[in-house]
């Protein structure tokens, strides 16, 4: 079903009709007395206004706000940031309904989406490699304004204040970097005005003069005061200054302060807000990096789960360990077992080689779906003081205490036997490769990080 | 005995130069100045070699010039793949150069070195302003050189136009101190006196100021050693056809330049000038010096200055002395020099305390050759000697064809 919305008795070509059912609103009200579902929207009008106050009211909509937006006609620079583009001919438009109600199809339905950063993630989700844009407009206190993020804000909210927090959540990820500026410490504006002033009484009223230093009397002062009828005359010690360097030179200072006459090198800045008035110190000023921005596999695991979703949680009784941590436990390991003979242990590494592939190609919640029931058969392997850590999102690391040569290569078969096991059921091709060391075998010149390094070089 | 070539030769020289300088004193001092605006762009061009660091100072003593027109800088580097020092330091002062008004710079480094003559045209055909200072990158100048060497060329006839000459490393070495006192009787008494009678002996190499179209019209700087005293003859050569054409001296455009610090740097020195005289006296122009070309007051004072006094002088004293040791009695002999030195002690300081009373624009510096006064006949002695060396390699071995100022391939391309 397409809805277009046009305010002339208009109508979309017949060649849409043959494959949507499509309905006419005047208006975003008009279409709200019912609310027929739909697959995308459709403005057609070549009112500016119209279009951008009815993409205004989609992008604010608590349901439809992610919907797919056409325009038939072009809209406003700023209004293009919140369109998903011009109207394609319908077999592109067909491919892309159908993939935004597949990517729907695995979107977790629940609460999330009532605020705003859910509703983000949930645009974001539906539009696979979308990125969010910024859009420079001078009027604007920050230079920098993010048109989408504006839309879905219910509340108005600062576009940067919610960038960062989005980001310190690692939801999105920086794609680009845009522009770097310094803003207000006050007001967060960019409007800057930068004046140099007197270092002595902080008047602005300087003025650059040439000055020169007299070397018999060492006569500092403004080259207009020497000047006699075309020649340079000391005006202390009235030495006729012929040659630089022999009878004169030129100092440093180079700059007068009209109110207190202090001469100096070189003036203090001042930063003055154009928008608070408020006055500053350079030093003072925020720096604000303009980033564009996309959807994080983290971003895009809460969109499917609803949730934080982390391998680690399906770990939960085994400590999913920092890596730093680990390589301490593993060094003290190494240690210990060098030391007393009797002691061994057994280090086993997990390498998810195809895991980013994958995740690119196909449905994301299978997929979580496989991984999370591979781990729950990886934990049922694992005994209590088993510790675990990861290095990278696909390599998994495993310190298996009181674990010899054999009994390493017996985990390794369970655990590949439990992998086969889950492939059978699973459609996809994991590429997944073991690697296990036992404490025997590892060289004495070797510690945790150059043994890990080594062995995850091996994986590869 | 002694007395007849120093009546013929030098007291009627100097007494000329002297009257004329007297004649230009007291015309300046009743004349009232006539400083109408005129300020021209003006382009210094100076030819840099091996000065190095030097050469800044040069630069920023035309930057600093008290000139309110534009000054086109023109630093030709030669053989610039040898003399980088001198190129980079160059290249350090471009954003020195940004902050003075009216002030710009450029460098023509030149790969293939091809001597002064090479990079002086080089710069002619480079430059854009309508006085061409032709300059040495170890020289550096008053800071009203410029205006007032400028304001000559006003006057339409004015074609070229000198200056004073100082030594700038006068205090380093007993040489450099006698140089300084030869500098200041030659280049600024003696320059003066002659430019005021319209026959300057020649304009030096080293600060030249020439209206651009003349010397472009006269087809610029020639092949070949001395080629400062080249150019002045061949403008004097339009003297009769032109005698309303003149060259100037300005004592208000002070140069200051590095004399060679050592015996053997200043006899090599001289071993070249001297050489260079004959040189282009009886190769160069030996049919440019007639009366017809460039009138009977410059033909007289070159037969006179440039043949007698500077030529066949330096070879009669030799053969005078010579004769002396051989002829007379040792007692007369010495008692003979003895009274020849007390002669020139008497003369030089005549001439020195005229020059420090009427002519020096910087006295109390000026008074500490004072004390070299004593040994400057001596000096002036051995300089003459040497002339008579540096003749006689000229004529039996070619001497031009010996010169740091180009190559020799280029030397050799001159008029043999």
């Amino acid at each position: 079903m397409l809805i277009f919305f046009s305010q002339e008795k208009t109508d979309l070509p017949d060649h849409y009709r043959d494959l949507f059912e499509v309905r006419h609103f005047n208006d975003f009200s008009d279409w709200g007395k019912n609310r027929v579902n739909s697959s995308a929207f459709i403005i057609v009008g070549k009112d500016q206004q119209y279009s951008s106050s009815l993409l205004r009211k989609i992008r604010r909509d608590d349901e439809v706000f992610a919907s797919l937006c056409f325009a038939a006609d072009p809209v406003a620079p700023f209004d293009n940031f919140l369109l998903d583009g011009q109207l394609p001919q319908p077999p592109a438009l067909l491919e892309a309904v159908n993939q935004v109600e597949d990517l729907l199809k695995s979107l977790k339905s629940n609460d999330t989406y009532i605020t705003h950063q859910g509703r983000l993630i949930k645009y974001l989700w539906l539009r696979p490699n979308f990125i969010i844009q910024s859009h420079h407009d001078w009027q604007h206190p920050r230079f920098y304004r993010y048109p989408l993020l504006e839309a879905l804000s219910q509340d108005g909210s600062d576009s940067f204040e919610w960038l960062r927090n989005l980001a310190n959540n690692k939801i999105i990820e920086a794609s680009a970097m845009i522009d770097r500026q310094r803003e207000c410490a006050y007001c967060r504006s960019a409007h800057l005005s930068f004046v140099d002033i007197c270092p002595n009484c902080l008047s602005i009223d300087i003025k650059q003069q040439a000055s020169l230093h007299c070397f018999t009397c060492g006569c500092v002062d403004v080259q207009d005061k020497f000047m006699h009828s075309g020649t340079l005359v000391c005006p202390k010690c009235h030495t006729h200054l012929r040659h630089i360097g022999s009878d004169y030179d030129r100092p440093i200072e180079n700059y007068r302060c009209q109110s207190c006459s202090q001469t100096f090198i070189e003036g203090d800045v001042q930063v003055r807000c154009a928008m608070c008035e408020k006055e500053m110190q350079p030093s003072e000023l925020i720096l604000n990096e303009i980033h564009s921005w996309r959807l994080s596999d983290k971003g895009r695991t809460i969109a499917f789960r609803g949730e934080v979703f982390d391998l680690s949680s399906g770990f939960d009784q085994l400590d999913f360990i920092s890596r730093e941590l680990f390589i301490h436990d593993l060094d003290w390991m190494m240690v210990t077992s060098r030391r007393y003979p009797n002691v061994h242990f057994s280090l086993f590494g997990i390498y998810f080689a195809n895991l980013p592939d994958l995740v690119e190609l196909f449905n994301h919640a299978r997929l979580l779906q496989m991984l999370e029931s591979f781990a729950q058969r990886l934990r049922s392997l694992l005994r209590t003081p088993d510790l675990s850590t990861r290095t990278a999102e696909n390599m998994l690391w495993l310190l298996l205490p009181s674990t010899d040569e054999q009994g390493l290569s017996g985990f390794q078969k369970r655990i590949e036997s439990s992998m086969n096991a889950l492939l059978e059921e699973s459609e996809y091709k994991l590429d997944f490769r073991f690697i296990g060391i036992s404490s025997q075998n590892i060289s004495a010149k070797e510690n945790a990080p150059l043994l890990l390094a080594r062995l995850a070089g091996e994986l590869l | 005995m002694l007395i007849p070539f120093v009546l013929f030769f030098e007291l009627p020289l100097y007494f000329v130069n002297w009257m004329s300088v007297f004649r230009y004193l007291f015309k300046k001092s009743v004349e009232a100045p006539a400083a109408l605006p005129y300020y021209p762009r003006v382009t210094c061009a100076i030819t840099c070699y091996a000065e190095g660091e030097a050469v800044k100072s040069t630069v920023i003593s035309l930057l600093e010039q008290i000139y309110p027109g534009p000054i086109e800088i023109i630093a030709m580097v030669d053989g610039v793949q040898k003399n980088m020092a001198t190129y980079q330091a160059l290249k350090k002062l471009i954003p020195v150069v940004a902050k003075y008004s009216k002030r710009s710079l450029i460098i023509i480094p030149k790969i293939q070195r091809g001597g002064r003559v090479s990079s002086l045209n080089a710069g002619l055909s480079r430059a854009q302003g309508e006085i061409f200072f032709a300059l040495d990158g170890d020289t550096s100048f008053d800071n009203q050189m410029v205006n007032s060497a400028v304001s000559h060329f006003r006057n339409p006839n004015i074609v070229a136009v000198t200056g004073p000459m100082r030594v700038r490393n006068a205090r380093k070495t007993i040489i450099t101190r006698l140089q300084s006192l030869e500098y200041m009787l030659t280049m600024q008494v003696g320059k003066l006196g002659f430019a005021k009678l319209n026959v300057i002996n020649n304009i030096p190499g080293a600060f030249g100021i020439f209206r651009k179209s003349f010397v472009q019209k006269i087809g610029g700087w020639n092949t070949g050693t001395a080629e400062d005293l080249d150019l002045t003859l061949r403008i004097k050569r339009y003297h009769r056809r032109y005698p309303h054409l003149r060259i100037e001296f300005e004592p208000g455009a002070v140069s200051h330049t590095d004399v060679p610090e050592n015996l053997g740097d200043f006899l090599k020195q001289r071993l070249r000038w001297d050489g260079d005289l004959w040189y282009i006296y009886s190769n160069k122009h030996k049919y440019g010096i007639s009366a017809a070309a460039m009138g009977w007051g410059n033909f007289i004072f070159l037969l006179w200055y440039g043949i007698l006094f500077q030529i066949v002088m330096p070879f009669s004293i030799v053969i005078y002395t010579v004769y002396m040791v051989v002829k007379l009695p040792l007692h007369t002999f010495l008692f003979s020099m003895i009274l020849v030195y007390i002669f020139y002690v008497g003369l030089i300081t005549l001439q020195y305390i005229f020059y420090l009373a009427l002519v020096s624009d910087r006295k109390w510096e000026d008074c500490e050759a004072v004390l070299i006064l004593p040994v400057y006949p001596l000096f002036q002695f051995i300089s003459r000697i040497w002339s008579t060396v540096a003749i006689m390699n000229q004529i039996l071995n070619k001497g031009h064809l010996d010169s740091a100022m180009a190559p020799f391939w280029v030397l050799k391309k001159g008029k043999q």
